[in-house]
């Protein structure tokens, strides 16, 4: 916003002008820096290099920002979809048209001015403030985690380091309006610009402001930010109206059982800003049949191998109780209990016993959209395609019927040899058959290794760097082996079950076997595993 | 950066269901869940042997002085937040110093339906075992009167005779310290209405626990015995001890929201918070307290500041003395201890020191309420807390704000204590299994201790861990050791000692001093009990599938077993008793988790009930010899499938296991007064 006063940059001009690569246009039109600020360029989620362990892994910003661009997968300016990786951008474009490295930059025009000593993007530390950084942890009563680092250095994105008294300094430059003591880091009508609302799905819920997003609460507009890395979770609220700023920041992870960010905010106001939420009014039960089902985030994965982790894991779920209420399983009050959503009139629903909203529309396509106070990404209803249930049974069913074809193949020749009754197969029934067992031990095998390394990679996000690559190719090639077998596998027991008495369990076994097949090949297919890009 | 989303906490979803599985496991979950009900009355064990210190990272700072607007900013910080994460519905917290009432405060609701909130003055709670301090002062009233003598025999004020197992009598001192020696009773101490309340006098008859400990020995705090004590406070004051309370307690200080009646008295109906199991589920019904005078009182939050302002002014409240300064001073002091370093208890009051203050107490939980009350006599301050809910459980909410509030205003850093050269030695030594001295161990309720066994384990610094003291995040707490047999927490103040009985036995202490916890014995060690009890299950479950499936694939080969009439009826009734083996364990693990969710299901109505699950395991039992039997033959006889030898012997193993189990948790005792 500096540069933008400058006269530097302008916020609606295709961002390609700043750059020395470019963006496609993939929607036929440009990303703009009010699109990087609203997060609404449309990228999709990438998480490749989000952490490394050494320092000299880290990538310089330039280098990072080619290496990683990803797939646009909504129109520029339509759906919010935070994006780390456009943050990176935006700090690219301040370090090409300033002429400064982005760390520099920040100490010259930020730091600098705000008296902010004790804050730095550099990483690892400079020296002077390495003795003064507080450990992370992921549980206190476990040892201490090393210094993250966040890719690439800097990063503009998140590797700042910084005393919860520099954060004062901030908080009040921008309480008023860029001033801070007898300087002025921005114009005033910039600052309130950088405030106003900027882009939200629907009027009555939070929108994004530039950079900063809504989060207003007990009557008050409230813009803010959150920030999280592997062991430090920070928030930073800026109550506009009551000149108030507050920023907390833990060191830990801590066992999760209770969001304390959430928690101490909202109670704080509570206690200083007390809101009693409005009376609840009539139940219009007819609205509420039409959103039920499951949603997935636009902050997501669609084209990158990581795709069916969104399908399995991510997908809220949204169910109507009897009373009229709906529910959605991810949205928990404080005892962990699921919270319970009143309508309201208009496809809009109220928290029972309290003022968050949730907001349901559909999209130009018909599809229903959920939007929710948090206006950095909504969610979107999927298709049986893509939906959570049908990927966990088919996943089950194939990870089931390929176990136990394997655990009885042993058993079921002793109970042969007890009673003395040799298979009578000839010699190619006799290897199809052992293709088919082989068949099942490899795609299990690799079904297992991919969730294996997903379950390791997200405790210890270092994993996902170009050094996991060939074992992904590795993996990527035994899904395509899987995907042949699984071919193979519906011929033999095509021909096994030809040439055999087709007894009903024969008959019930292959065709079982059949299912799992197709559904083996639906799931590999389908969640993009098998593709030359290991951008993801 | 908001960069991890879909980092940590989505994952561990799949952990979790993985860890959802075998039915045994689900089975024994429950019933070793039950544990801590079954014995609601009393304080439980984990609250007050855990000491945490929420603000130990204060110490060396200087106190915050304690004043109404700081106290109130103070708790507005801690309590709404907590009661909102435990989905706890309400509570109430009041405090007394320097003999006036000093705050008072009530936070959520006594009804979340109707979004009544809490009001100290005029809301009523359920202090549970806290009502035996009124039982408690009542008898030294009664002393005062020269009526009762604290050391004489209690059988002299009786209408019936404990028997005298022991040389030495029990006599009241033993029942107000929690030494009369008797073991754990449960039934019936709750009952589901009004109706099922029996008088006082038919209750310690029908119940009367057998006597396990010598008097004056071995605390186990008991129930009953406040019971007894409350009807021989009815017998030789002549009036119903419900109106003794009343005349002698209640209206000389000013208590008139509190009743120790059931039901209550219509005026005070209204005024009565409803009970929660947590505050998101429905409304408990009004608790009736059969052992009346171990808990039945319903108060509010003000009126426990009279009391609490009666006993910190050595008797006297506002005009009234209901004690003579001497004797309240007698009941506050020391009267045995079970190391001498360590808390002991007083006349029904017990110790509970902390911050280098000496403190003494008592707690209280029904099936909702969960209470406590601490006088901190040298500052002259006493505090009361309520919660109507149980709440999630995941953090302990009273010791929480108490030792919060400790910690503000009287804030303590333990003395250095140099770690003893015996330390390591020591630290193996007391390793083990140990039973708490509360316990069932004549009745069928004894089965409940091979599940709840407090765990001592050593690492290689010679630091302990008791799997029971937990840090408030759930963390084993490391105690190292700091005097001989004594440990500390690591740069905290809780701490175990351990002594030795007269057998020789080692004693774990804790600064909670109504039980103590005595070394398993070989035979009841759960380490090995519990995986034979598993591995039992899971040979007679493998038995009974694999049955109907030999079956199956004998169909399939067109095959028979090659077995006589005989034969074959022995091996049907083989695996009919690993089914009544099966079906018993289960039985009563169902039982078991019935008495948890609602602890009225222990009474003699469902005596019936527990009959047939035994008459089960009796055939099961019976069947072991079937068992034991066709496994000889299968030695014996030539021709028979060579694998039958190792899987009869196994199962018959298993049989012979499981009457082992159950004969030594007296699973099928006759009695079924528990």
């Amino acid at each position: 916003m500096q540069l933008v006063e400058q006269g530097k940059l302008d916020l609606d001009r295709d961002i390609n002008e700043y750059l020395d690569f470019q963006v496609p246009r993939t929607f036929g039109r440009p990303v703009t820096l009010r699109n990087l600020m609203t997060h609404t360029a449309g990228f999709e989620e990438v998480i490749k290099d989000l952490s490394v362990d050494r320092a000299d892994e880290l990538s310089s910003l330039q280098a990072f920002i080619k290496a990683h661009e990803p797939k646009q997968i909504y129109a520029p300016g339509t759906i919010p979809a935070y994006s780390n990786y456009g943050a990176d951008l935006a700090g690219y474009i301040v370090q090409r048209v300033s002429g400064l490295p982005f760390e520099q930059y920040i100490q010259q025009n930020i730091f600098g001015p705000l008296g902010m000593t004790r804050a730095t993007f550099v990483q690892p530390l400079p020296d002077p403030l390495k003795p003064m950084m507080s450990n992370g942890y992921s549980v206190a009563s476990e040892d201490a985690k090393p210094f993250e680092l966040v890719p690439p250095e800097p990063a503009p994105d998140g590797s700042l380091s910084v005393t919860g008294e520099n954060m004062a300094h901030f908080m009040i430059a921008h309480l008023q309006n860029g001033r801070y003591g007898d300087t002025r880091i921005l114009q005033q009508q910039t600052a309130e610009m950088m405030h106003a609302r900027q882009f939200g799905m629907d009027p009555a819920i939070n929108g994004m402001a530039f950079g900063f997003y809504e989060e207003s609460r007990n009557g008050l507009r409230i813009i803010g930010h959150g920030g999280d890395l592997n062991y430090f979770h920070s928030d930073m609220h800026l109550v506009l109206d009551k000149g108030l700023g507050f920023f907390v920041s833990y060191n830990s992870t801590g066992k999760g059982e209770l969001d304390p960010r959430a928690a101490l905010w909202q109670e704080f106001l509570n206690r200083y800003f007390p809101f009693s939420s409005p009376h609840a009014e009539a139940v219009e039960k007819q609205a509420v049949d039409s959103v039920s089902g499951k949603y997935l985030s636009s902050r997501r994965a669609q084209t990158t191998i990581m795709k069916s982790l969104w399908l399995v894991l991510a997908e809220p779920s949204v169910t109507q109780a009897s009373d009229g209420t709906i529910q959605v399983d991810s949205m928990k009050d404080f005892a962990g209990q699921t919270k319970r959503w009143r309508p309201i009139g208009g496809m809009k629903f109220r928290e029972v016993g309290d003022q968050e909203l949730l907001v349901f529309k559909s999209d130009t396509s018909g599809r229903i959209q959920m939007f929710t106070e948090d206006p950095i990404e909504i969610y979107q209803r999927v298709s049986w395609k893509e939906n959570k249930t049908v990927w966990s049974i088919a996943l089950g069913l194939v990870t089931v019927v390929f176990a136990l074809t394997l655990v009885l193949w042993p058993i079921a020749a002793l109970v042969r040899r007890h009673y003395q009754r040799p298979l009578t197969l000839n010699r190619l029934q006799r290897i199809l058959r052992l293709l088919v067992k082989l068949a099942c031990a490899v795609d299990l095998a690799t079904l297992i290794a991919f969730a294996a390394i997903l379950v390791y990679g997200f405790s210890n996000l270092s994993l996902f760097t170009e050094r996991l690559d060939p074992w992904l190719r590795c993996l990527q090639v035994l899904f395509l082996i899987g995907v042949v077998n699984a071919i193979m596998m519906i011929y033999a027991c095509f021909r096994l079950w030809q040439s055999s008495s087709r007894g009903i369990w024969t008959t019930i076994y292959n065709a079982t076997l059949v299912l799992t097949s197709f559904l083996y090949m639906w799931i590999v297919l389908s969640s993009r595993i098998v593709q030359i890009s290991l951008q993801y | 950066m908001s960069s991890l989303l879909i980092g940590t906490k989505r994952h561990s979803c799949l952990v979790h269901g993985c860890a959802l599985s075998v039915l045994i496991v689900l089975l024994f979950a429950s019933a070793s869940a039950q544990k801590p009900k079954i014995n609601p009355l009393a304080p439980k064990t984990e609250s007050k042997s855990q000491a945490a210190s929420p603000g130990s990272e204060q110490n060396g700072k200087p106190a915050h002085d304690l004043t109404p607007s700081d106290l109130e900013a103070f708790l507005d910080g801690v309590v709404p937040l907590q009661i909102a994460r435990e989905d706890i519905a309400g509570a109430v917290i009041t405090v007394v110093k320097d003999g006036k009432p000093f705050f008072a405060k009530g936070y959520g609701y006594s009804n979340v339906e109707k979004r009544i909130p809490v009001s100290p003055d005029t809301t009523l709670f359920r202090p549970g075992s806290i009502s035996k301090l009124f039982n408690w002062t009542g008898i030294m009233q009664q002393v005062e009167l020269g009526k009762l003598d604290l050391d004489r025999d209690v059988n002299d004020y009786l209408d019936f005779k404990i028997p005298s197992t022991f040389p030495k009598p029990i006599t009241l001192r033993d029942i107000m310290t929690h030494t009369p020696g008797f073991e754990e009773t449960v039934q019936e101490l709750f009952v589901p209405a009004a109706a099922n309340l029996t008088p006082l006098d038919q209750y310690v008859q029908a119940h009367l626990p057998v006597r396990i400990y010598p008097p004056f020995t071995t605390p186990a705090y008991s129930n009953y015995a406040t019971t007894l004590a409350g009807y021989i406070l009815q017998r030789v004051s002549g009036e119903p001890f419900d109106s003794y309370v009343e005349h002698h307690i209640l209206q000389p200080l000013e208590m008139s929201h509190s009743t120790t009646r059931q039901p209550l008295p219509e005026a005070l109906q209204p005024l009565m918070s409803n009970g929660y199991d947590v505050a998101s589920g429905p409304a408990k019904p009004f608790e009736f307290v059969e052992a009346a005078p171990a808990g039945s009182s319903s108060v509010t939050g003000a009126d426990m500041q009279h009391f609490m302002i009666a006993h910190l002014e050595d008797g006297r409240y506002n005009g009234a003395q209901i004690l003579r300064p001497e004797t309240a001073k007698m009941m506050h002091t020391r009267q045995f201890s079970n190391l001498p370093d360590m808390s002991g208890m007083c006349l029904g009051f017990y110790e509970e020191t902390r911050n280098g203050h000496r403190i003494i107490g008592h707690a209280g939980d029904t099936q909702y309420f969960h209470s406590d009350l601490h006088l901190i006599l040298d500052a002259g301050i006493g505090f009361f807390i309520s919660y109507n809910s149980a709440g999630k459980g995941e953090t302990r909410a009273r010791e929480a704000v108490w030792h919060a509030f400790l910690d503000r205003y009287f804030p303590f850093e333990p003395p250095a204590a140099a770690v003893q050269p015996t330390a390591a030695a020591d630290a193996r030594l007391v390793s083990g299994r140990y039973l708490i001295s509360r316990r069932a161990e004549t009745t069928i309720l004894k089965v409940s201790n091979v599940l709840g066994e407090t765990k001592v384990s050593s690492d290689s610094d010679g630091r302990i861990t008791v799997d029971s003291i937990k840090d408030p995040s759930g963390q084993p707490k490391k105690l190292e050791e700091i005097g001989p047999l004594m440990f500390r927490a690591v740069h905290e103040q809780d701490r175990v000692g351990f002594k030795r009985d007269q057998a020789g036995q080692l004693v774990l202490v804790t600064d909670f001093p109504v039980f103590v916890f005595q070394r398993s014995s070989w035979s009841q060690d759960s380490a090995w009990n519990v995986p034979l009890i598993l591995c039992v299950m899971g040979v007679l479950v493998l038995t009974l599938l694999l049955w109907p499936v030999g079956a199956l694939i004998r169909r399939h080969y067109a095959k028979t077993l090659n077995l006589t009439p005989q034969q074959r009826r022995l091996r049907l009734i083989v695996r009919l008793a690993c089914l009544f083996d099966l079906l018993f364990l289960c039985g009563l693990a169902v039982f078991f988790s019935m008495a948890e969710k609602d602890i009225g299901v222990l009474s003699p109505r469902f005596n019936s009930l527990l009959r047939i699950i035994q008459l089960i395991g009796w055939l099961g039992v019976l069947g072991t010899l079937a068992a034991v039997y066709n496994a000889f033959l299968s030695w014996r006889e030539q021709g028979r499938w060579f694998w039958s030898k190792p899987g009869d012997t196994l199962i018959a193993l298993a049989c012979v296991a499981f009457v082992w189990f159950v004969y030594t948790w007296n699973m099928l005792h006759w009695s079924l007064r528990y």
